[in-house]
């Protein structure tokens, strides 16, 4: 009797595992949880490389330097550990964390981002919001 | 098409149906090794793709390291690499094995894993997801497109913005 019992609660159960580039129901794609941190995002119109990202960051990965007129931002992600305390120290709100979380990479220089820009002065960024 | 072309193929198309993959864990907080072994767990399921663990490296055809490479596993690590078959596919799961995590610059830090293995993928995450791990085993037989890329990192509204004026 417990054999019934044990096949009832099974079939009770139906699909339990995740289709992999789909989700449960083998159509809806899936998705974390809202705050999840994925793919870090640097939004460069709004930096005003005051550099406490770089100073923040546990793994040292963040680098600004300037060259000339412009700054330099570089970074090598494939360290990052996914702390959040490069977006929680930034006082515009240039870095943010996207729910994307398929990274594997063929190279690491695909892990590597460079980008060169003109900082805003001070909190204009911010301010402009307001 | 020479014999060399034709038996990668042939490897290629085998291995679609039958990953065997063996986990190599060189210490650490274990986060990337249980992840590995969540993805093989009836709930994510690797085995309906045909990816299964195998306990001996000889028998693998990938080789996934996760954890903190240091001085002292960095020979076991070779070690267990040089039993390693020729046509493997090796991956660094974690931020540790990617570029060295946290403590890539302590003395007891062997690096990251590209500087003693030829590396095929990096799996950044700390830990990555269950499926961050299938994503790239898809992308290791072909199954699936590489997604993230330098342009994806860093956006710079301001550069895009200038050429259409």
């Amino acid at each position: 009797m417990s054999l019934f019992r044990e096949a009832f609660y099974c079939l009770k159960a139906g699909v339990v595992s995740l289709g992999y580039p789909r989700g449960k129901d083998f159509i809806e794609p899936i998705l974390p949880p809202v705050n999840f941190r994925g793919r870090l995002k640097v939004d460069l119109s709004r930096c005003s490389a005051c550099g406490r990202c770089a100073d923040a960051c546990p793994a040292r990965l963040i680098r600004i330097s300037s060259e000339g007129e412009e700054t330099a931002f570089r970074m090598e992600w494939r360290r990052c550990f996914f702390c959040g305390s490069c977006m929680y120290a930034c006082p515009e709100g240039a870095v943010s964390f996207s729910r994307e979380f398929e990274n594997a990479a063929g190279t690491a220089q695909e892990l590597e981002a460079e980008g060169r820009f003109k900082p805003v002065t001070g909190s204009s960024a911010s301010q402009e919001e307001k | 098409m020479n014999t060399r072309e034709f038996l990668k193929i042939l490897c290629k198309r085998s291995l679609r149906q039958s990953l065997w993959i063996h986990p190599w864990l060189s210490g650490g907080c274990r986060g990337c090794h249980m992840e590995i072994l969540d993805a093989m767990t009836p709930y994510y399921d690797a085995a309906r793709l045909g990816i299964r663990l195998v306990s001996s490296p000889r028998h693998a055809d990938a080789f996934l390291v996760s954890g903190a490479l240091t001085r002292g596993t960095a020979s076991g690590l070779l070690e267990v690499a040089s039993s390693l078959p020729g046509a493997r596919k090796v991956l660094a799961v974690g931020a540790c094995a990617c570029g060295g995590g946290l403590c890539f610059d302590r003395k007891e830090s062997a690096g990251p894993l590209d500087e003693l293995l030829p590396v095929d993928f990096y799996v950044p995450g700390c830990p990555p997801r269950p499926e961050a791990i299938l994503h790239a085993l898809a992308v290791s037989l072909g199954l699936l497109p590489v997604k993230v890329s330098r342009e994806s990192l860093i956006i710079n509204r301001n550069a895009e913005e200038a050429p259409a004026r």
